[in-house]
């Protein structure tokens, strides 16, 4: 019941805060525009004779538009989620206000997992506003429910992993630009190591670096394919991170 | 109702906290006296639960503060001395949300919210935002934060600091109106606010307990040794001779402008001390007696004077 109260204080703070009404707009537009354009290339590239240079194409609404702007959302989020986290843990202890969390009968996995929730529902808000996106495709088109519901899954456990690094880098430092750098650099870390797997071809290198991928663990949803391997690598990748944070405020009650 | 023993911190090599132990019974206000940097903001975040001891225990209301936090925090008011406020929350909305995690019940929480801004005087502050209030409101929204859940125990850091006159006995009444009920420890550093407000001092230099007793007891531990100041007309040498040799005079020491402090033993030595100074001639302006306060007792003892009532 505590997460609940907090989680709704955060989204509340979230809501009435004009900075997340910039961000969002930011976000939407910019999002908007890349479904626009992907669309647009779908739909040219849908008018031409279905042989194409390297022999018959098989045109995929899914490969062609929800594969790549699920992947723009990954980028984006890479960069948004950091700076929407990072006053989560950060700001409260600049402002002493934590105070008032570790007086009060609630654990420390309560604050986080409250903080967390708050987060994922600001962008459970974000992505309403983008209920066109889908909306046209069934309208239009004729997407696969089954792989929209994967990918949508995929999407939800990526804003998972990207707002628990958001959360756990707010806790480690009580300066919110540094919080955020911590989170940013973190995240572009996970989404760049399968550039290693070009240099180390093979062997237990490669394979670790493969199996730490994010985008790698995201392809398999927007595929249509449910993995446990994704899930269980995406979930314990959240909780692996929400754990540095409840324990670094854990800490807190002992300095 | 709160009981440490042996309480010590220690931050990175420095002892803020040594070895200190006290009690306060319910009920009573027990007053945390002392300068800055002598351990009272350590001590009542060990009590309040958000600073973990080196050593030592705390209880509140019977529960060990590290073994059982939440029974703990479910009885405890913590006010620090910067009010963990939200800035962009109302009044109200910020309140109502202590309120819930505090774990004040849902059927309840209206009436506790109606109250603590009735006691704090927030009842027309409430829809503002707690950024733009002043450091007087901000400090009774910090109050009334503590207050929300009816703790039986409040731990109250500085609580007047940064008040106007007016606003911080309007704070005072408030804590006084606690007694009786709630057990209260309010730290400070200003001395008429314990005489006012507290029935037992515990003054701590250093983090070291050095007095604890009765408002009542510490002063009538300096009272038995009487002081009194005497102002003569005509000052001379023979002037302190015979004051020296009255009967129950221990000390005479000259002041300028003709003014001797006399120490002496308890009993009431006015009268016999105008009559030595009219009949010998030097010309009685002034005589009286000079009540040690528990300022008088916190100096010396802070400052480590012996006896060194000035």
């Amino acid at each position: 019941m505590n997460i609940i109260h907090i989680a709704r204080r955060e989204l509340k703070m979230y809501l009435t805060s004009p900075w997340t009404y910039v961000v969002m707009a930011a976000a939407v537009l910019f999002q908007g525009g890349m479904y626009f354009a992907s669309v647009w290339w779908f739909s040219d590239l849908c008018q031409r004779p279905t042989d194409g240079f390297y022999g018959p194409v098989h045109l995929n609404l899914h490969e062609y538009i929800v594969d790549p702007y699920i992947s723009l959302f990954h980028i984006l989020f890479t960069l948004m989620a950091p700076v929407l986290t990072m006053h989560l843990i950060a700001g409260e202890r600049r402002q002493r206000s934590i105070e008032l969390l570790l007086t009060s009968p609630i654990s420390s996995w309560e604050i986080v997992l409250g903080k967390f929730l708050g987060a994922m529902g600001l962008f459970g808000v974000l992505l309403a506003f983008l209920w066109y996106v889908p909306g046209f495709l069934y309208i239009w088109g004729d997407p696969d429910t089954s792989i929209m519901l994967t990918t949508g899954l995929g999407l939800g456990l990526l804003i998972a992993c990207l707002v628990s690094v958001g959360i756990a880098a707010s806790s480690l430092s009580e300066n919110l630009i540094v919080s955020a750098i911590l989170g940013v650099t973190t995240l572009l870390m996970f989404m760049v190591i399968d550039i290693g797997t070009v240099i180390a071809q093979s062997g237990w290198l490669n394979a670790t670096m493969e199996a730490l991928s994010l985008p790698g663990h995201l392809t398999n949803f927007t595929r249509g394919m449910l993995d446990s391997r994704d899930i269980i690598f995406m979930v314990s990748f959240s909780v692996f991170f929400l754990f540095v944070a409840q324990q670094r405020v854990e800490s807190l009650r002992w300095r | 109702m709160i009981e440490v023993s042996s309480l010590t911190k220690i931050y990175g090599g420095l002892k803020a906290v040594d070895n200190i132990s006290f009690k306060a019974e319910k009920g009573e206000i027990l007053g945390f006296l002392g300068p800055n940097g002598a351990g009272k903001t350590t001590t009542m975040r060990v009590i309040a639960g958000s600073l973990g001891a080196t050593a030592g225990t705390a209880k509140v209301a019977g529960f060990e503060v590290h073994e059982k936090p939440h029974e703990v925090k479910r009885r405890l008011g913590y006010m620090p001395e910067f009010p963990p406020l939200y800035n962009a929350m109302t009044v109200e909305d910020y309140l109502a949300f202590a309120g819930r995690i505090k774990g004040v019940a849902r059927g309840d929480r209206k009436g506790a919210l109606d109250k603590v801004t009735e006691t704090c005087g927030l009842a027309r502050t409430r829809k503002r935002i707690i950024g733009q209030l002043s450091k007087g409101y901000r400090q009774r929204v910090g109050l009334a934060q503590a207050l929300i859940h009816d703790p039986e125990v409040l731990v109250l850091d500085e609580p007047t600091s940064g008040l106007d006159p007016a606003q911080i006995s309007e704070v005072r009444d408030v804590i006084k109106g606690l007694r009786g009920e709630h057990t209260v420890i309010l730290s400070t550093h200003i001395l008429p606010e314990v005489e006012l407000t507290c029935d037992r001092v515990v003054i701590i230099n250093r983090g070291e307990i050095i007095a604890q007793d009765t408002v009542k007891e510490l002063g009538s531990r300096l009272a038995a040794r009487q002081q009194l100041l005497l102002r003569v007309a005509r000052p001379d040498q023979a002037c302190v001779e015979t004051l020296e040799a009255l009967e129950g005079v221990t000390d005479v020491a000259a002041l300028d402008d003709g003014q001797y402090q006399i120490s002496a033993m308890d009993a009431d030595l006015r009268e016999r001390l105008s009559t030595t100074v009219v009949d010998g001639g030097w010309g009685l302006l002034e005589l009286r007696s000079k009540k040690a306060t528990l300022e008088d007792i916190y100096l010396s003892l802070v400052t480590g004077r012996e006896g060194g009532v000035a």
